[in-house]
Formats: structure tokens, C-alpha cells, sequence
């Protein structure tokens, strides 16, 4: 019997010969094999090319987040550096909690200004700072010994550093407290009580209605819920973020495509709210927290500023305050305004960089893009010394003046 | 839309799988709906500046294809709207700013006042994206189907030809004989093309984002900013890292173009072919934007007379070829004096290729390995340092970069650069991933049997999905971690 078949059309014809279908413990035993392969091979080629190592933070139920003692971190998205975070998690080189005999500390706070990562460790202001405050030491018949600790941390707003005075530096008796601020620090103290669910976990801010400082933790009791550390997610998070360098170079694609990519923020806005509807919650409910109205971030920058400056006077240290200069100039000229008028009455010093940045001559090699450059750094630590010096901030048993307050 | 940004990574896939779920007769369409919305992702208005130019092609070429007496007329109809279009864009500021120049010049001289304004008059033209490229598409078409090429027909194909996605920003120049070839079957899904086309793509962004942007970013862009702070060491290092920027960034570009045309059955030719392995400047020509050589030999060169003439006008037509070639890339002086210098060296090297096949110690000379590798460096090196001119903004910056490089200065930040970023881990790994290639080509062409865990290898490659998946996400992580903060557009966008 004859039998009739179709033509060969262009697609049977071009169609490639199916191979035989592989059973599935084989097709499972080579995906475990090439995964293995893959992750050894890129976690050595990461670590020999140096990259993967900016995922430096984890959770802090406290302060929202701060930095994983011993990580080596390396920085390459502005600037470069390849540095380890000291046994308590500073940017810093070790110090004792202890302070030793003869030693005169000076602590510096603040966030990704001071944290310096976009230039080597010895080219921070911080070091810097230390450096030439005992070089100056020694030419003179001075015996005192001077250390700079380094409390910075990225992204960290006044809020935080308040918190983090007591939590972490009031151990290490700092002489003096140096804040390094700028108007931008000031919107992040504060958060909208209507909006909580889309701010960071940290902790903020407000002014009751009786113009007290009060401190509303809600959205990082909201994110991590006691207890949290312990499921095997955050445990897993935690040590990738310890060990892998892959998780760090998909942490660091994310922020970069989250700052830089509009099409991937709003993607990703998208997930973020399908996880939360397919866990059961509503996406659009506000996590719980003390009722006040709408703040002004200025205002409790500024009681914030005062209440560390009391907290410093009672743990028997200095406050000093470092604007660095806002692009905008308005803002900053105001808050510097108001500042050097409430360091007056509180007893900090405030110390302006507008002017001496604006003056400088090579003004424009202060920063890289937006964080301070090694020349800038050394600007800052050089202005910072003689503030500290002509101020008598760091000279033995001496009040330092209202009246110096003075903007440089 | 760069290629290299993620509304690429976004837009690319969601067409590809459109394009294989839809039958047959809509796929077309949809590749011709995906390139205009790529285009006019950017600037929707000159859509319509594309669209009317492939209107005006399109109907030209058909008439003249059927006339009889006015073939010519037609013609020049449509190559002087294609030059018109591409000069109003590209030159008429240019233009503008020479007279404007000239004019001064004049009046500093004779101390006649011609205008009161010394500012010079421009026009707001902004350029649109890929016109020096559809623009020789087009030319080249209406030329083809003058000369006897039958015209394209369908006006969607033709459409299609003009505005392809893959090939419409910064080609590679396209003929559309062979395009036009591979619309009348309809492409089939393939494996080996599949798999070709992700690995070329990955193989451009490498190229593009790991080493082209990193070079410019790092050591190119401050290296030309800032002449005075260059050592003589950083001088060099600045002059090699445009070299290697603009091959990276360019043929990236290409690879990635060439492997998404591939994700939808669709090949477009190359354009590069190991460009620094040239023993010569002509050979250089022959490798190096391969379909803009062969598009100005064609319709350009041989046009002017080409080889067939007397030996002056050979040289002249090599001259005003590489010239206008120069200005093509550019609306500015520097770039045309870039292309005089090709041109007057084009026309040496081929006197001296012609002496020297003649000179009976010399033509022996030429075939031994050494004067080989010496002429593939020497020639390496003269094309980096004429690149300078390329670069640099103008003719005078171009020389104080040359006096940086030819005097004695101690190194500055460039080199410290340099050696703290992940350049030379990138670069190695590039050169490792190179040398893999060729020699997998090459017993792949002798067909040698390849060593045991080799093979093993290559069979796990072929025949494992798995294997190739984790691969082609390793290869993507490896992207993502040598890739500077924010994506720079292609160097060849502006021309």
C-alpha cells in the first residue's frame, strides 16, 4: 500500500535531531556539579581580581544597620580602596575600648563622609587627623598621645549617631565627639508617621507636643521582628554576607541599577510588593508606631544635635559639629545659622566648611563625585586641627569658648 | 536604548519570546514594530525622520527600477535626500562654525567688520541616532538597484531592512541583497543559533562594559581632560587605552548586535577581524569597520576611478575616500585631518608595497617572519598614536597629548590607576578567553582529537542544557562584577 506523506516543509527540514531525554537524576546530578564549579570558579576569580567585597553591612535591630566586623572591603563605585573593618566593625585600625594612660581621644562620626571608603584607610581625615595631631605633639614639649576613632558608617543619619553615641562610643571616652554633617543627614532623621512602610528601618525622630525629643523605632521593629536573626533566611543572608563575594556583586548590582535604572526600580517595586501580597500581607499597610503629626527635619536635627551635645557634657566629652558644604548653599547657610546660635547656649562648637571649601584653590579636587577626594580628606583634617588647637578643645582641663564659636 | 542597559535586557527577551510564540506570518511585523519602538525609545520624533527616508527609498528605488530615461534622475533624487538629510543633521553646525571662523580670520587680517556678533550662529539640531549608518543603507540600496539589483519589493521587508534593531544604531553596515535573501524563508528556531547568539552578546558586553567603559572611565576620559597632569608613562597608557576602548567598545557593540539578529534566525555580517594583527594600513582598512571600508570602496573609491586609473589619481582618490571617510565619523576638523593622514599613508603603503614586490632582496625580505611580526608592530603602534588625533577634541590638544608622550616626565595617577583597578585582571581574562577560542577553532578545523577531560568538557557543553545555563549566568555575574558604576552610551552612537 502506498502511503502519502506530507512534503518536508522549511521547518521539518531545518528542524535539528532531537538527542534522547536524559533521566532526571542526571540532569539533577550535573546541574549540583556545574553549580559547584561555577561558584568555586567565580568566588576565585573574585577574590583574585579583588572585586565582590563592598557588601560590608548587617542587620542591627538598634540602629537599623552597621558594618560586619573584619570584612575586607573593597571599593571601586567611586574612588578606590582595599581595606579590612577593624574586630568591632570601624572603618579603623584597632583600638582598645579601654583608653590607655596619657591618650587624648578625639571621636569621629558621622556617615559615608567619614567612613572614607572612596580613599585608602591613611588617607582618611580620621587618620589623618591622628597623624598630625601627634606629629604636632612631639615637635612641642607636649606628651600627650592622640588617638582618632573612627565611628562612621554609611548612609548614617544624625538619629543614628545619637543612638550609636550611647550603644558604642561612650565606652571608648572620646575628649572630644567630632559629627561631620551635611543637610542631607537631616531629612533622614525623621520619617513621615502616614509613610512609614516606605522608609528605612532605622531609628527616628520626632518632637512631641510638648517639644520633647522622642524616638520612634517602629519601622525596624516592623522589619525585624525579635528574633529574626535566628531563621534560616537571615542566618544564610548573614553568612553570605560574610563569605561570598558573588552575594556582594549582586547586592552592589542592585543598588547600582536601583540608583541608576529607573525600568529596574520600578520593577523591582513591583516584586517587592507581590512577596509582601503573596505572604498575606496588604502592601499598603503602615506598620505601627506612635501618632504625632508631619515634622520638621530641621528643627529636630537640632534638638537632636542639642541632646548629643548634653549626653557628650555628662560622659565627660566635647561636641563639635562639621557642616560640610551643600551644593544648594540655602539650606546648609540656614542650619549653620541655627546651629552656631544653639552651640553657643549648648556648648559644642560648630565648625562650617562652606567658606574654607568655596576659598580653596583647588576647590574642585576636594571631591571626586560626590565624596571627599584624599585632598579633601586632608583639608577637612588639617581645617579640623586647627579648629581643635586655636579652640582649645584638645589642651588640658580647658572649657572650650562659646564666644570661638567660628565658622572657618 | 543602549545595549548595554537594562531596558535592553528587558525589551530583548520579551521580543524574542514574542517572536517564537507568534506564527509565522506576524513575526516580521512584530521585528518591525520592536525596532521602531527601539528607536523612538530614545527620541520619538525622528522616528518619523526614519520613517520618511525609508518611504522615499523605497518608492525611488522602485522607479528606478522600471524607468527607462530617467534611472539617473531618480537617482540622484534619492542620494542627494539621504546626503541631505544626513548633512543637515550632522554638518550644518559644522558648517556653519567654519564659515563663522573663516569670516573672523578674515576680518583679524584686513580689519574689515563683517558682523557685529562674534558669537557664531547655530542651529538647535539635535543628531539623530544612526543616521551615518541608514543613511549608506539607503544610499547603498538606490546605487545597487541603479547598477541593476532588483529592487525589494515588499515594503515591509523594505522597512524592516531599514530600521532592524540590531544593526540600526551603529551597524554594521548591511547590504540588502543578503538581508533581503534571508526575509523570503522565514527563519526557523535553532539551537546553534540560540546558543551563538548569547554567547556573542555576553562576549560584547564583556568587551563593551568590562573593558571599553572601564578604560574610558578610568584612564581615557581623565587622561584627555587633563593634558598637564600626564607623566610620560600615563601619556602611553592614555594613548593604548583609546586604542583598546574604541575596538572594545565598538566591536562589543557589533557582537552584541550581531548575536540578538541571531536570537531571531537573522545574520549581519561582521565588522571586525583581529584589526591589530594588520601588517599594513591597508590591511588595517580591510579588517577594521569592515562594512564602512567595503561601503566607501564601493560607492565612493571605485566611483572616484578607483585603482583603474593613472597612479596620481590613485593616490587622489584614496585621499579624498579616506578623507571624506574622516569626516564621516565626525563633524569636526580633527577627524577630517585624521582621514588625510589615513589617506596620504594609504597611498604610501601601496607605492612601497609595489616597490618593494619589485626590489629583488626586499620582496624575499617581506615573506620572512620577522619582517612580518616587525611591520604587525610597527603598524599596531602608528595606529595608536594617530588615534590621538581621533580622540583628542581638537588638532592643538591632539599635539600638547604628543608632546606629553614624547617627553620625559615622571609617572603621575593614570598608571596608579591603572594598576589598583580591575583592568589587568580584565584584560587577561579576555586575552585567556581569546586564546581558548582560537584554539578550540583551530582543532575544531583540523579536526584533532581533543585531550580527555577537554573533551569531556566540550560533550558537557554540547549536549548539557544545565551546564550551558549556569555557564551563560556565570559568564553574566562575571559582566556584573568587573562593570563600572553606570553604563557609558557607544563611542560610535555619535557618528
Amino acid at each position: 500500500m502506498q502511503t502519502i506523506t506530507a512534503p518536508p516543509t522549511n521547518e521539518t527540514k531545518n528542524r535539528e535531531p532531537r538527542a534522547p531525554r536524559k533521566p532526571l537524576w542526571r540532569s539533577a546530578v550535573e546541574v549540583v556539579i556545574c553549580l559547584m564549579l561555577a561558584v568555586f570558579a567565580l568566588e576565585s576569580l573574585f577574590a583574585i581580581a579583588g572585586v565582590g567585597g563592598q557588601e560590608f553591612m548587617q542587620i542591627d535591630h538598634k540602629l537599623g544597620t552597621k558594618h560586619i566586623p573584619n570584612k575586607q572591603v573593597i571599593w571601586r563605585m567611586e574612588g578606590f580602596s582595599a581595606d579590612k573593618l577593624n574586630s568591632f566593625g570601624y572603618r579603623d585600625i584597632e583600638h582598645t575600648v579601654a583608653k590607655p594612660l596619657g591618650v587624648k581621644r578625639v571621636a569621629v562620626m558621622g556617615d559615608s563622609h567619614s567612613e572614607g571608603l572612596q580613599v585608602p584607610l591613611q588617607d582618611t581625615y580620621a587618620r589623618r587627623l591622628e597623624e598630625s595631631l601627634n606629629d604636632s605633639a612631639h615637635k612641642t614639649a607636649d606628651k600627650t598621645n592622640y588617638e582618632v576613632l573612627n565611628f562612621a558608617c554609611s548612609g548614617y543619619s544624625t538619629a543614628q549617631e545619637y543612638v550609636q553615641f550611647s550603644q558604642e562610643v561612650v565606652p571608648y571616652k572620646p575628649d572630644v565627639t567630632v559629627i561631620l554633617m551635611h543637610w542631607g543627614n537631616t531629612t533622614a532623621n525623621i520619617v513621615d508617621p502616614n509613610k512609614r512602610r516606605l522608609a528605612q528601618p532605622r531609628p527616628y525622630f520626632y518632637l512631641d507636643s510638648e517639644g520633647a525629643l522622642k524616638e520612634d523605632d517602629s519601622v525596624s521593629d516592623w522589619y525585624y521582628k525579635p528574633g529574626a536573626e535566628s531563621e534560616p533566611l537571615a542566618k544564610t543572608i548573614a553568612f553570605l554576607q560574610r563569605h561570598s563575594r558573588i552575594y556582594g556583586v549582586l547586592c552592589q548590582t542592585d543598588l547600582a541599577l536601583n540608583i541608576n535604572e529607573r525600568l529596574y526600580w520600578r520593577l523591582r517595586g513591583a516584586v517587592q510588593r507581590g512577596i509582601t501580597m503573596a505572604q498575606g500581607k496588604n502592601h499598603k499597610a503602615e506598620p505601627p508606631g506612635p501618632a504625632y503629626v508631619e515634622q520638621d527635619a530641621t528643627e529636630v536635627t537640632e534638638a537632636l544635635v542639642v541632646a548629643l551635645s548634653k549626653e557628650c557634657a555628662k560622659n565627660g566629652s566635647k561636641l563639635v559639629i562639621m557642616l560640610l558644604p551643600d551644593p544648594s548653599g540655602k539650606a546648609s547657610e540656614k542650619l549653620s545659622k541655627e546651629l552656631t546660635a544653639l552651640g553657643a547656649q549648648n556648648s559644642f562648637g560648630l565648625l562650617d566648611l562652606s567658606d574654607a571649601f568655596k576659598t580653596h584653590p583647588a576647590s574642585k579636587d576636594l571631591f571626586l563625585r560626590v565624596h571627599l577626594s584624599s585632598q579633601g580628606h586632608k583639608f577637612v583634617a588639617d581645617t579640623l586641627q586647627s579648629f581643635l588647637q586655636q579652640n582649645g578643645y584638645l589642651s588640658a582641663n580647658s572649657e572650650p569658648l562659646a564666644a570661638q564659636q567660628r565658622q572657618l | 536604548m543602549l545595549f548595554s542597559s537594562f531596558n535592553y535586557l528587558v525589551f530583548l527577551p520579551i521580543v524574542f519570546g514574542l517572536y517564537w510564540v507568534l506564527p509565522d506570518k506576524f513575526r516580521k511585523p512584530l521585528l518591525l514594530l520592536a525596532s521602531y519602538f527601539f528607536y523612538m525609545s530614545w527620541l520619538p520624533k525622528y522616528g518619523l525622520l526614519l520613517f520618511g527616508l525609508t518611504i522615499a527609498n523605497y518608492f525611488l528605488g522602485l522607479l528606478i527600477s522600471k524607468s527607462v530615461d530617467r534611472k539617473k534622475l531618480f537617482l540622484t533624487i534619492a542620494v542627494s535626500i539621504n546626503l541631505g538629510c544626513l548633512c543637515f543633521f550632522k554638518y550644518t553646525n559644522f558648517l556653519l562654525d567654519s564659515l563663522w571662523q573663516g569670516l573672523r580670520g578674515f576680518t583679524q587680517v584686513t580689519g574689515v567688520t563683517l558682523a557685529q556678533t562674534t558669537n557664531t550662529p547655530m542651529f538647535d539640531i539635535l543628531l539623530p541616532l544612526g543616521i551615518s549608518f541608514f543613511a549608506f543603507e539607503f544610499i547603498h540600496y538606490v546605487v545597487d538597484v541603479y547598477k541593476g539589483s532588483p529592487p525589494m519589493r515588499n515594503f515591509f521587508d523594505f522597512a524592516l531592512f531599514g530600521a532592524f534593531f540590531p544593526s540600526q544604531i551603529a551597524g554594521p553596515i548591511k547590504r540588502f541583497q543578503d538581508f533581503s535573501k534571508q526575509l523570503i524563508h522565514p527563519p526557523v528556531f535553532s539551537k546553534q543559533d540560540f546558543n551563538d547568539g548569547v554567547v556573542l552578546i555576553l562576549q560584547g558586553l564583556f568587551k563593551k562594559v568590562c573593558l571599553g567603559d572601564m578604560l574610558a572611565q578610568l584612564i581615557v576620559d581623565p587622561g584627555y581632560a587633563n593634558p598637564a597632569a600626564l607623566g610620560t608613562l600615563d601619556a602611553w597608557i592614555v594613548f593604548f587605552a583609546f586604542t583598546f576602548q574604541v575596538f572594545f567598545d565598538f566591536s562589543g557593540y557589533t557582537d552584541i548586535g550581531r548575536g540578538s539578529a541571531l536570537l531571531f534566525g537573522y545574520r549581519v555580517p561582521e565588522n571586525f577581524n583581529l584589526p591589530f594583527l594588520s601588517a599594513n594600513f591597508l590591511e588595517i582598512w580591510r579588517r577594521w569597520h569592515i562594512s564602512l571600508s567595503t561601503w566607501l570602496r564601493d560607492y565612493l573609491y571605485i566611483p572616484l576611478g578607483g585603482s583603474h586609473c593613472s597612479a596620481w589619481a590613485q593616490r587622489r582618490n584614496l585621499f579624498l575616500t579616506m578623507a571624506l571617510g574622516g569626516l564621516w565619523h565626525g563633524a569636526a576638523w580633527h577627524y577630517v585631518f585624521f582621514g588625510c593622514i589615513q589617506g596620504v599613508i594609504l597611498a604610501t603603503t601601496r607605492d612601497w608595497q609595489k616597490y618593494t614586490d619589485k626590489h629583488p632582496t626586499l620582496s624575499v625580505m617581506k615573506k620572512s617572519p620577522w619582517w612580518h611580526w616587525s611591520a604587525v608592530v610597527a603598524t599596531f603602534w602608528s595606529w595608536t598614536v594617530l588615534l590621538v588625533i581621533f580622540r583628542a577634541p581638537s588638532v592643538t590638544h591632539a599635539f600638547s597629548m604628543y608632546a606629553k608622550g614624547f617627553s620625559s616626565s615622571p609617572a603621575g595617577e593614570i598608571t596608579t590607576t591603572f594598576m589598583t583597578s580591575t583592568l589587568p585582571v580584565t584584560l587577561v581574562l579576555y586575552g585567556l578567553y581569546c586564546i581558548t577560542c582560537a584554539l578550540a577553532n583551530r582543532t575544531i578545523e583540523k579536526e584533532q582529537a581533543l585531550p580527555a577531560v577537554a573533551g569531556w568538557v566540550a560533550n558537557a557543553w554540547k549536549q548539557s542544557v544545565p551546564a550551558r545555563a549556569i555557564a551563560y549566568t556565570a559568564m553574566a555575574v562575571v559582566i556584573l562584577a568587573f562593570a563600572p558604576g553606570h553604563v557609558q552610551p557607544f563611542v560610535y552612537f555619535q557618528f
